[in-house]
């Protein structure tokens, strides 16, 4: 790397005071609104000292982040409530505030936060919420490994594909859900106003979420074995070992049904561009 | 006039998600499209997808938010390093990114914030902006701010300040005249002498945006709006120092049609056309 110039101290300072001053939390009162807190703004820097310009820079801060946010996580905001949702955020913005520069990891360690923090490690379907939206968003712009398709292998190899641990790719992702989260997202994504939707109801569910040929989201309900299935492979099990693991909790009609019903969902995975070498 | 030595790639609009299923379907008549650096900087999935289609039968140029080359934090080599290896992907003819800072310490901002115009920070931002064009082996074009606040060390005025660090650096500028206007009434300077006093063999490339009053009257730099006629009237003299550079408009929010924004961008090309053909 080329050796860099010493910065100005001066200019170090100037950007701590700054910065500090426009990340200040707002202020949320008791109907959800929120004010900047300008009688915290340090004015000795500034030629004019207006604290309503440096307002400005706080309130710009403060929304971007905000609606970044709510456009990752529509789910969430719904089940809290907008206001709560700001709170929250905020909350969570000052404990880790942005450290990358892309605005796509703003959320890094919401999941974190959220298991730390009092009232929402409590809300375990909140905490789930924000898991599913945490998943999708990064599968959004995950990158993509070279596809395995056991048919391209030779007899030898498949023969042996039993020993083999196949990978999940980047963009694929599984999720246990215990209220209907993914299918009230879905709803939310295509609504017009938050209001018409329920509530996420108490029922569990298995996702495989995934990209599809087209790039686009894409989710498959799963069933308790298939779910099993692919989170023993995605655990890095090798795939007998993955089996054995879903016929040991199987009961003794399914089980008998088990291998074929295994190759139909490998051939459908395949299919599904699921896997990477 | 001091002639632009910089190519005109013509008038482009800056490519944004609402536009897509327009632009795929008609793959409409454009010079270019701007891109936004840091939305591609992504591992993979349909940010990187569109941008393949739209380089299949565009030329791109980038402009980054994230340099933040007026931090006292030294140059993130790891940000360049994702940022030159996009500019090899689309091919841009030069980079432009903010005189401005936009991290201190590990905290990303997330907006284009200003500093005091002083020498000593000229000197730093100029060396700093000389190492990242280096690295990066493309041109490096700063653009201007919009700001709000002005500060009580600062020793010469933001042009001033603008063309030291420019010409410290070797580096080029991306002029933004929405923001030399909405500079100048939120500071109370006359935008005519800011742009009196820019080195345009310099100047790769134009942005025109529209903005926003606040009842107080200070002007925000919002891109959410059509491009004011005051704007305009700043292009025109651009246009006449230059003789025609590369022009974008940008719009970011409150979104139009796709051909209603490339209309608003159009009166640009309007604008090179009248002066051509009284020339």
């Amino acid at each position: 790397m080329p050796k860099q110039i010493k910065p100005p101290a001066s200019l170090k300072v100037l950007q701590r005071d700054f910065g500090s001053a426009i990340s200040e939390p707002f202020e949320f009162g008791e109907s959800g609104a929120f004010r900047c807190q300008t009688e915290r703004y340090a004015p000795e820097w500034l030629a004019q000292v207006e604290a309503d310009r440096v307002a400005v820079y706080n309130r710009q801060y403060w929304f971007r982040l905000l609606t970044v946010m709510q456009e990752e996580y529509p789910l969430l905001e719904q089940m809290l409530g907008i206001d709560a949702f700001n709170q929250m955020v905020s909350a969570y913005l000052d404990c880790y505030p942005p450290d990358s520069p892309s605005l796509n990891d703003l959320a890094n360690h919401l999941l974190e936060f959220l298991a730390e923090h009092e009232p929402w490690r409590e809300d375990l379907a909140v905490c789930q919420a924000a898991e599913l939206e945490t998943i999708l968003a990064g599968a959004f712009i995950a990158g993509e490994e070279p596809g395995f398709d056991p048919l391209a292998l030779s007899e030898g190899d498949r023969a042996a594909i039993g020993s083999r641990v196949l990978r999940l790719q980047p963009y694929v992702a599984l999720f246990q859900e215990e209220w209907s989260l993914y299918e009230t997202r879905a709803l939310l994504k295509l609504a017009e106003g938050r209001e018409a939707v329920p509530s996420p109801a108490r029922e569990a569910g298995w996702w495989l979420l995934y990209r599809d040929q087209s790039g686009r989201q894409a989710a498959e309900a799963l069933s308790a074995s298939q779910y099993q299935l692919l989170a023993a492979l995605a655990a890095g099990h090798p795939l007998d070992q993955a089996i054995s693991r879903v016929e040991s909790t199987a009961n003794e009609q399914d089980r008998a049904q088990l291998g074929s019903s295994i190759q139909g969902w490998f051939a459908h995975w395949v299919q599904l561009g699921i896997w990477t070498v | 006039m001091a002639a632009c030595t910089a190519q005109n790639l013509g008038v482009g609009v800056g490519l944004r998600i609402p536009h897509y299923a327009h632009i795929f379907e008609q793959w409409p008549a454009v010079d270019f499209f701007e891109i936004i650096s840091e939305n591609f900087m992504v591992a993979g999935g349909m940010p990187l997808r569109n941008l393949d289609r739209i380089l299949e039968r565009y030329p791109v140029i980038q402009h980054g938010v994230s340099l933040s080359i007026a931090s006292a934090e030294a140059l993130d080599f790891e940000y360049l390093a994702r940022l030159k290896a996009l500019c090899a992907r689309t091919g841009t003819p030069w980079l432009s990114d903010h005189l401005c800072w936009t991290r201190a310490h590990t905290h990303q901002y997330h907006d284009l914030l200003p500093v005091p115009y002083t020498r000593e920070y000229a000197r730093f931002i100029a060396e700093k902006a000389r190492i990242a064009q280096d690295y990066l082996e493309l041109p490096l074009a700063l653009e201007n701010l919009s700001s709000y606040v002005t500060f009580r060390n600062s020793e010469m005025t933001e042009w001033e300040f603008y063309r030291e660090v420019v010409e410290q650096a070797d580096v080029s500028m991306m002029l933004d005249v929405n923001n030399v206007f909405v500079s100048s009434v939120n500071h109370g300077f006359d935008a005519g002498e800011y742009l009196r006093h820019i080195p345009y063999e310099r100047v790769l490339q134009v942005h025109v945006a529209g903005h926003s009053e606040l009842p107080d009257g200070l002007l925000l730099d919002t891109h959410d709006n059509y491009v004011k006629e005051q704007v305009w009237e700043l292009y025109r003299t651009v246009h006449a120092r230059t003789g025609g550079v590369t022009t974008v408009l940008e719009w970011d929010a409150e979104f139009l049609s796709f051909e209603e924004t490339l209309a608003e961008a159009m009166k640009a090309k309007e604008i090179q056309q009248a002066y051509a053909e009284t020339d």
